[in-house]
């Protein structure tokens, strides 16, 4: 590595520091904009990621900052790092939601998209903890007009 | 991947509502998002929403999610079919047109909208998918209820908007889906070459819409015009060199968003399938070692519709109507299963949406 690599410490809500090169870190467009705007002193807190979370996104960010990686390579790897439990893909989900990263962002969003699509109403609601807030008449009356959905 | 899950905390976080949007956009199968209005109140606003399902709308045409829409002539029942893998899997089934326009001749179709013909001046816009329509009177031509010359839909990213192009003889009317209106003009060019043929399936991309037809006394002469919809122009294509050298007697699809010819001439065992990149025509492959669907294969045999995602072609006979796939990685060629519901007829690829036009006189089906 060259010798004008800068690095920046990134502290997470449980307290654990990542020592990462910037030119990984402002895949964030969050820590990015700090950068940018000189407002980093030593120690970037996180404060709505925890350390398992961003282990996970730092694991992305290196892979897809590697030089000379084939597109299958990245593709297998994406598609192995969204096969996680719901509960990783919701809090890696609100992890890039707060550091702006919107490639990862979007790739989450879609593995959400594709598991829920089979989904009943029931099961959404529990999946995302929503409230049916349908009165029966309503909730009956939405589903008629959709009927052929349900087949 | 799996040692790690142990070390997160087990409480699934609430997504938020703007990351419910998020995700909402993404789901690829109208079906499930029509299903979905019923999870909350919120929920049903979201998709209820014009401005989200063009969203939607866009999302999947950018990411070249078209599905295979099919008929099954017997029964008169729609369905569509996943593109995404060779299997080819139901997404849904148990369409039908409104019974009043059961009678209707399918003309043509773009990003998941259908134009349909009815009796008389009349048209039907319908969207498979969420089953709205929409009837159009076009003011102009009478000509006894008969089809247009050529017809088509394409979209005019300039004005965001979809429009209908119908053409008779020397003129054409068009329809701005948006506007609700119709304008008529007529043909400066190319005039003489509509006027005994019909070119009904217009094959619409990127803003344009292009028909060919044969020459009726030299079955090996054939012509591309096309309608510009940044000018409204009908102009002609120059025939493509390889096709003026070669016999080359083919037919016309979208492959990837890019004019398709595919064929081949009358001794060779060979199909190629030839695209066109940046107004240049570009050999994309050669599908040899097929003999027996090779041979007469454009004339007699199948009609070449989509690639799906995994690169592979759909192809359906004329007459049998069996679907096959080929795979050109192994130079494959394979019936589909689902060619086991004989009169089953691929009517184009289409787009699983939504979006559906909204004006003043919205209908619904009763």
């Amino acid at each position: 590595m060259s010798s004008s690599t800068k690095f920046l410490t990134l502290k997470t809500c449980d307290d654990k520091k990542f020592v990462l090169d910037e030119a990984i870190a402002v895949r964030s467009q969050t820590i990015k904009n700090m950068v940018e705007d000189d407002c980093v002193s030593n120690v970037i807190p996180l404060p709505n990621v925890n350390s398992k979370t961003m282990t996970k996104v730092i694991e992305y960010w290196k892979k897809h900052s590697e030089e000379g990686v084939s597109k299958d390579v990245l593709m297998d790897f994406d598609k192995a790092f969204v096969k996680v439990h719901h509960s990783i893909l919701h809090a890696l989900i609100l992890a890039a939601n707060f550091l702006n990263d919107k490639e990862i962002l979007d790739m989450m969003c879609q593995e959400v998209a594709d598991r829920i699509k089979g989904k009943t109403p029931e099961e959404i609601r529990k999946e995302f903890d929503i409230k049916n807030d349908f009165t029966p008449e309503e909730e009956e009356e939405i589903r008629k007009e959709n009927a052929w959905a349900f087949e | 991947m799996a040692k790690n899950k142990s070390d997160f905390d087990e409480v699934t976080c609430i997504l938020p509502t703007d990351i419910q949007y998020l995700i909402l956009i993404k789901v690829p199968i109208v079906k499930s998002l029509l299903r979905f209005k019923s999870v909350s109140k919120s929920w049903n606003v979201i998709i209820s929403d014009n401005e989200f399902k063009k969203i939607h709308h866009d999302e999947s045409k950018a990411l070249g999610r078209a599905k295979l829409l099919l008929l099954k002539q017997s029964t008169y029942e729609f369905g569509f079919r996943e593109l995404e893998t060779s299997q080819l899997d139901i997404i849904a089934k148990g369409i039908f047109l409104p019974r009043k326009f059961r009678k209707a001749i399918i003309l043509c179709s773009c990003d998941g909208l259908v134009l349909l013909k009815n009796l008389y001046k009349t048209y039907v816009l319908w969207n498979p998918s969420t089953r709205e329509y929409k009837t159009l009177s076009c003011p102009y031509f009478s000509y006894n209820g008969k089809v247009p010359n050529a017809c088509g839909i394409f979209y005019d990213s300039s004005v965001d908007d979809y429009k209908i192009i119908l053409i008779y003889k020397s003129s054409y009317a068009m329809y701005s889906l948006k506007n609700d209106c119709w304008t008529k003009s007529s043909i400066s060019h190319v005039v003489h070459l509509l006027h005994d043929c019909s070119l009904c399936d217009g094959i619409s991309i990127r803003g344009c819409v292009y028909w060919m037809y044969y020459d009726n006394l030299d079955e090996r002469n054939f012509t591309i015009i096309y309608f510009d919809g940044k000018s409204d122009e009908l102009k002609e294509l120059p025939t493509p060199i390889f096709a003026r050298e070669n016999n080359f007697f083919g037919l016309m699809t979208n492959i990837k968003d890019c004019l398709s010819l595919y064929g081949g001439n009358s001794p060779s065992l060979v199909l190629e399938i030839w695209i066109m990149e940046r107004d240049e025509w570009k050999l994309l492959m050669n599908v040899c070692n097929l003999p027996t669907i090779c041979k007469t294969f454009i004339k007699d045999a199948a009609q070449l519709f989509c690639c799906t995602k995994n690169g592979e072609f759909v192809f359906q006979e004329w007459i049998a109507s069996r679907l096959f796939i080929y795979d050109p990685r192994q130079q494959l060629l394979t019936e589909s299963q689902i060619s086991n519901h004989r009169n089953l007829r691929v009517i184009s690829t289409c787009l699983d949406t939504l979006y559906f036009p909204v004006s003043k006189s919205r209908e619904r089906e009763r």
